[in-house]
């Protein structure tokens, strides 16, 4: 017996020993065969492969090479064809009149004014329905339609009013919407009604009539607890409409043709509610989308959204595959085996391990040069430099602190850019200390910005110049930032009648420049800043205290507006349109302008923005925007982080085709970065054969 | 003996239940919400984040909520609010991995904590026993996962070896032995790392137990009668100390799978020690819950293991 226990005692620790030489051995003999393969490590695992139910990071870099949108970015960021050939904007304006013969009317006016007037633009036909006449311009937008509305008799014209209506959510009687229409039954009003339901308490109404529906509330507040959170009027309606020429000779990854149901089917997907695509704001105000034949698309929006244009460069999934399937299914079947129409195509996933593509030999551009693409799930950071050392994958993006090490090594080569999120300290504007300009300019002063950089990014940073960063096709390069100037500064709050005191804190009409500062511990760097902001402060006599949360109570109180200052961050899309972070009507709680910022000009050039389709005009407003509030100081913008990727000198190259033919030359950074056109990656030792 | 079952039975059923309503409170009242798109993204419409609600019940009252994830966990309907693919799959999909790391591990700590332990409880008092000592102390002082980086930098950049992941990528395998050595090598190093703290553990409780055994008055007893040394010493003496171990053991399966999460992403070795750190931070509320009701029911499996084992070693336990 105790013979037994002995030999099972060493047995066991000597069979692992044993188990363990031999398995060595057996993987050190192993010899990893040599492919034209890219590998890219990623730090999670993608959540789905479903591009329009995807929302994080390591899911859209495989989706971007599965899948294909109608539009795309070029090197410039600007906005050309993939999916669609072609693309052309127009907008219909429709004006309502009282009764028919004021349609007649302005129809009339108008065939005249058409010829004086070229630069409106109106297309030949001009069609009055009943009580509407309804033109067709070139250019979408509000200008045109706003003076040619000026040239139309002004009694016959409806004012068309755009009101959201917001429940009393005390007042648990739903049947009141019911009640108020019945009660207000004009003709007209039921004719040009579109009523959107936008959550179980909220409304949206469009109307031509001259019934102010904001008096009729007031005086019957008892009856309707309804307020009106929104107003918009015009002289009439006008609706963008973008139609899209399709190519021919796109082919899904399992053979079936491209055509516009597809991409119908995607824009009715991603509003489906089953669906629950983080897509949807993008699409709410589409209203109606035609296909005339297969390879023509024509998108009617609600009213004029410049960056709605963007938002057709998201990926098209097909119809054939899921468009009898109840979305709940999607997620084991579709979602786990994608069929897009990109150049690659999926071929296998591990889970947790790697994801693997190959090459779609029938791409519309043609077959791209690497056989396929493996995305490595490594979680740890250190691995994953350590398998980029390796060859293991061909690029790293590297952490601050490492990469003054790579610079120096000079297998390596390095791009670093601006990339698109900047970090801030936001005040907050409604709390009496903040109210004054003046302290915030001397506050932006009163840093050091680019020693900052220096201490927590090791160099690898930009002062931020205000809301867009320099990759933006919107960005101000013009804009100086606030140099580290602690004599102006303390001119400024002296200036202010902020004096200092005898315990070297200033103070006025005996109340101390003495604030908290909130941080989360889930960053980390936010920390860091408020130390070296704390530093610099004190010695221009203002008293900092931080403040450090855990990240979800550090957001609560975001939202709650429930702080002084905050240092956070924000990464940005590729479009100009800030109207949530800015307009002066988007701080309620969980609005995402919790400093309360209010500035008239702003919101005004906010809606502008939004208003515009011709990007050299959006270029000058967002520049005006971004000096605007730079000079306001609503936050301390501190810092763009630089985003710096790590490959191996030499190895890959680009060559990607043109209308001119191909273009092949070595990686360097662009405006769209430096892994522009990454799918036309070629490795050096496969050279590609045109 | 039955009756000592059903008992059990019985018990284990009501904790697990305690178990689960405890962890689905804490869970869901937890501040931080379960959005997967982030909490401060303009682009999120209140519609889209009312469907999510709806979707996974977040609306109806906490009570209710319990109910419901319960009945789908029970009915295998239960899902992740991730990616909305069925809880249990995701789980069974890395328990097996996880299992076999864990277990690899828990052996090789036994039987080298048990011989480190023997060994120094032998030669108490000389330099045998101060080296035992020393190397379990080292062993409890270095964390693993300094000694995993090094390893990891050791191997994969110094000597070329790979080691991330469940199998070497991107090779064609001679056969299908070969495939399985590799597997077998890219677990067996992680399960060594992961065993080193418990092997230490291990071994000064043993060496505490033997050493009190070896005072009581039946050793004595035995020298007299003339046994040898090793006789006594394994056939008498190692049973009757082999009770700390047990314990051990029970108490080894729940911090063998809590301490994986760092193991595992550093090894990029895929199990569930990682999926609950996921989770914990996305909050995703049916995964937790699953999670802690299947590690529950674990650790309480393991515990009733170790008290029958109690009752195979010592006869004067009787179970009832």
């Amino acid at each position: 017996m105790m013979n037994y226990v002995r030999s099972l005692l060493y047995g066991i620790p000597l069979f692992l020993v044993l188990l363990f030489v031999v398995s060595l051995l057996n993987t050190a003999s192993l010899t990893v065969k040599k492919e034209n393969e890219m590998s890219l490590g990623i730090n999670a695992e993608p959540v789905t492969l479903n591009p329009i139910q995807q929302s994080d990071a390591s899911s859209a870099l495989v989706t971007g090479f599965l899948f294909n949108g109608l539009l795309k970015e070029n090197e410039n960021l600007e906005l050309v064809g993939s999916l669609a050939s072609e693309w052309s904007l127009n907008q219909i304006t429709t004006f309502y009149f009282l009764n028919s013969l004021g349609a007649e009317r302005a129809k009339v006016i108008l065939e005249k004014e058409k010829i004086a007037h070229p630069e409106w633009g109106i297309d030949t036909s001009l069609t009055k329905h009943a009580t509407q006449l309804k033109l067709t311009l070139h250019e979408p937008g509000y200008r045109h339609s706003e003076s040619i509305s000026q040239s139309l008799p002004k009694e016959s014209l409806l004012p068309v009013q755009t009101v959201r209506l917001q429940r009393d959510p005390k007042n648990s009687n739903p049947s009141i919407f019911e009640l108020l229409l019945t009660t207000i039954s004009e003709p007209y009003f039921k004719e040009h009604l579109q009523r959107t339901r936008r959550s179980d308490d909220c409304e949206e109404w469009v109307f031509a009539s001259s019934f102010s529906l904001q008096n009729f509330l007031e005086k019957n507040a008892s009856h309707f607890p309804l307020k009106i959170t929104h107003q918009e009027t015009h002289l009439f309606t006008a609706e963008p409409v973008i139609n899209f020429t399709l190519r021919h000779d796109v082919c899904w990854h399992d053979g079936v043709p491209f055509t516009s149901a597809d991409v119908a089917f995607t824009c009715h997907a991603i509003m489906d509610d089953r669906v629950a695509s983080p897509l949807r704001s993008y699409f709410e105000l589409v209203s109606k989308i035609e296909t005339p034949d297969p390879w023509h698309l024509t998108v009617h929006y609600r009213h004029p959204f410049s960056p709605a244009l963007n938002s057709w460069t998201i990926p098209i999934i097909p119809a054939h595959l899921l468009e009898n399937k109840d979305p709940s299914l999607w997620g084991s079947s579709f979602n786990r085996h994608p069929v897009g129409t990109g150049p690659f195509c999926f071929e296998a996933w591990k889970s947790n391990e790697y994801v693997r593509l190959k090459k779609n030999n029938h791409y519309f551009l043609g077959a791209p040069w690497l056989e396929s693409i493996a995305f490595r799930i490594l979680p740890d950071p250190l691995t994953l430099r350590l398998a980029f050392e390796t060859h293991q994958i061909d690029f790293w993006d590297a952490a601050p602190w490492a990469i003054k090490g790579c610079s120096e090594d000079r297998r390596f080569e390095i791009f670093a850019t601006p990339g698109n999120s900047y970090t801030y300290v936001g005040w907050n504007s409604r709390r009496p200390l903040f109210a004054d300009i003046r302290v915030r300019q001397a506050l932006a002063h009163a840093v050091n910005i680019p020693e900052m950089i220096q201490y927590l990014l090791y160099g690898n940073g930009v002062p931020s110049t205000g809301i867009f960063t320099p990759r933006m096709w919107c960005y101000n390069d013009s804009i100086k930032p606030f140099s580290y100037n602690p004599k102006k500064a303390a001119a400024l709050l002296d200036q202010a009648g902020w004096k200092i005191g005898h315990d070297g804190i200033r103070s006025r009409a005996g109340k101390r420049l003495s604030f908290t500062l909130l941080t989360s511990n889930g960053s980390s760097i936010g920390p860091d800043i408020a130390l070296l902001l704390q530093d610099k402060f004190r010695k221009n006599g203002i008293e900092m205290k931080i403040e450090t949360y855990e990240w979800t109570v550090y957001l609560k109180k975001l939202q709650e507006h429930d702080f002084d200052a905050v240092v956070a961050a924000w990464t940005l899309p590729d479009d100009c349109d800030q109207y949530d972070l800015w307009n002066s009507n988007q701080y309620f709680a969980g609005g995402y302008n919790y400093t309360g910022y209010n500035n008239p000009h702003v919101d005004q050039l906010l809606q502008e923005i939004r208003n515009e389709y011709r990007r050299p005009e959006v270029i000058c407003l967002a520049k005006e925007l971004q000096q605007t509030i730079y000079q306001d100081q609503p936050y301390l913008f501190l810092f763009v982080p630089k985003h710096t990727s790590v490959l191996w000198k030499g190895s890959y190259r680009l060559c990607y085709p043109t209308d001119h033919g191909f273009v092949d030359r070595p990686l360097e950074p662009c405006k769209a970065g430096w892994n522009y056109n990454m799918e036309w990656f070629y490795r050096k030792d496969y050279p590609p054969i045109k | 003996m039955l009756s000592f079952i059903l008992h059990r039975l019985f018990l284990t059923f009501f904790l697990l239940f305690v178990i689960s309503l405890i962890s689905f409170f804490i869970v869901t009242l937890t501040p931080g919400s379960p959005y997967p798109w982030g909490e401060m993204n303009p682009k999120i419409s209140p519609e889209l984040k009312e469907a999510f609600r709806k979707k996974f019940h977040l609306d109806r009252p906490l009570p209710v909520q319990y109910y419901l994830m319960l009945h789908d966990l029970f009915t295998g309907k239960l899902r992740s609010m991730k990616d909305e693919l069925p809880v249990l799959r995701k789980i069974l999909d890395r328990l097996p991995a996880s299992l076999r790391l864990n277990i690899t591990a828990m052996l090789f700590s036994l039987s080298c904590g048990t011989l480190l332990g023997i060994y120094g409880a032998r030669h108490a008092g000389h330099w045998h026993d101060l080296l035992s000592s020393f190397l379990a102390f080292l062993l409890i002082a270095l964390p693993g996962f300094w000694i995993s980086y090094l390893v990891v930098i050791g191997l994969v950049k110094h000597v070329g070896i790979p080691i991330l992941g469940t199998q070497s990528y991107g090779i064609d395998f001679p056969n299908e032995f070969s495939r399985w050595l590799d597997q077998t090598w890219h677990l067996i190093l992680p399960a060594l790392i992961l065993s080193l703290g418990a092997l230490a553990i291990q071994s000064r409780y043993l060496r505490a137990s033997i050493i009190e055994t070896l005072r009581e008055h039946y050793i004595l007893t035995a020298h007299a009668k003339g046994l040898s040394s090793s006789a006594i010493f394994y056939k008498h003496a190692l049973r009757n100390s082999l009770r700390p171990l047990i314990t051990g053991i029970g108490m080894l399966l729940p911090s063998l799978i809590s301490g994986t999460v760092i193991i595992e992403s550093i090894f990029a070795y895929p199990g569930m020690g990682q999926l609950g750190y996921q989770a914990v931070l996305e909050r995703d509320y049916p995964m937790l819950v699953a999670l802690n009701f299947i590690v529950a029911a674990l650790v309480l499996i393991g515990n009733f293991i170790s008290d029958l084992l109690y009752a195979v070693v010592d006869p004067r336990v009787r179970l009832e």
